[in-house]
């Protein structure tokens, strides 16, 4: 059983990271190219993802997401305080699927 | 008994919440990854008794102050410390009227904190040998 300190943060992962990418989203559906429809489509989905029974695997899904984000923006010489925050935001994300996965495992156990 | 799969979203965490902090707390002396003072808001320049590039050296040595605290002993103290400092900036940033992506970013970052604050608690009492009275084995000698 996952501790209650730690239901509760798994709670506030989960919210915040389901309305952040689907807000993210949300910003980039209005962008004309390809790729940002693209991406767009990718965030909404894992961001609807995050408040069904498939939290870790959306939540997985956001972490190489995000670091992707971060190596990109890195590469294209990007601004680096955004390409950091991604990685802050990949270090949550990661978190976030192994803390369903532990409490899932405990459910059932 | 803290689950092993935890054990590496705490180190994850930890390194992520130390070192992010202490290079943007450096960057805030070069302005290499962004002209930090953009994110100061009109509210904060007027209250700072300080210019808003000193004001921003001020804020870089708490940033990188914070980042070594949290890959020290006090872990626990720093991450708190650290995700009141984001919800902070996320303040500030709200109060500019842009940067409110930036803003949304910081909140969930500031959550990241709490889980390391919540995740390193969780640890420590994990290790910490069960209560109780302690007693000494027949065969020690004072």
């Amino acid at each position: 059983m996952l501790p209650p300190r730690l239901g509760l943060a798994l709670w506030a992962l989960r919210t915040s990271f389901g309305t952040l990418a689907i807000a993210s989203g949300l910003g980039r559906a209005h962008l004309a190219s390809t790729p940002d429809r693209l991406a767009a489509c990718l965030e909404l989905g894992a961001g609807v993802l995050v408040f069904t029974p498939f939290t870790a695997a959306a939540a997985s899904f956001l972490t190489g997401w995000l670091l992707l984000l971060a190596l990109v923006s890195l590469l294209a010489g990007g601004p680096g305080d955004r390409a950091a925050s991604d990685l802050v935001l990949a270090a949550g994300a990661f978190t976030l699927a192994r803390l369903t996965r532990v409490n899932e495992s405990s459910l059932a156990g | 008994m803290l689950d092993p799969r935890l054990n590496s979203s705490f180190w994850v965490l930890r390194l992520a919440y130390g070192l992010v902090p202490i290079v943007a707390g450096l960057d805030k002396f070069t302005n290499l990854m962004t002209r930090w003072t953009d994110y100061l808001s009109p509210w904060a320049t007027r209250l700072s008794p300080v210019s808003a590039s000193s004001f921003m050296h001020l804020v870089g040595v708490i940033e990188i102050a914070a980042g070594v605290l949290v890959l020290t002993r006090f872990t626990r103290q720093a991450a708190w410390v650290v995700a009141a400092w984001l919800l902070l900036i996320a303040l500030n940033l709200l109060t500019t009227g842009h940067y409110l992506d930036v803003a949304a970013r910081d909140v969930v970052m500031a959550l990241g904190a709490y889980v390391l604050a919540r995740l390193t608690e969780v640890r420590q009492s994990a290790r910490e040998p069960a209560s109780g009275p302690v007693t000494a084995p027949a065969h020690s000698h004072a």
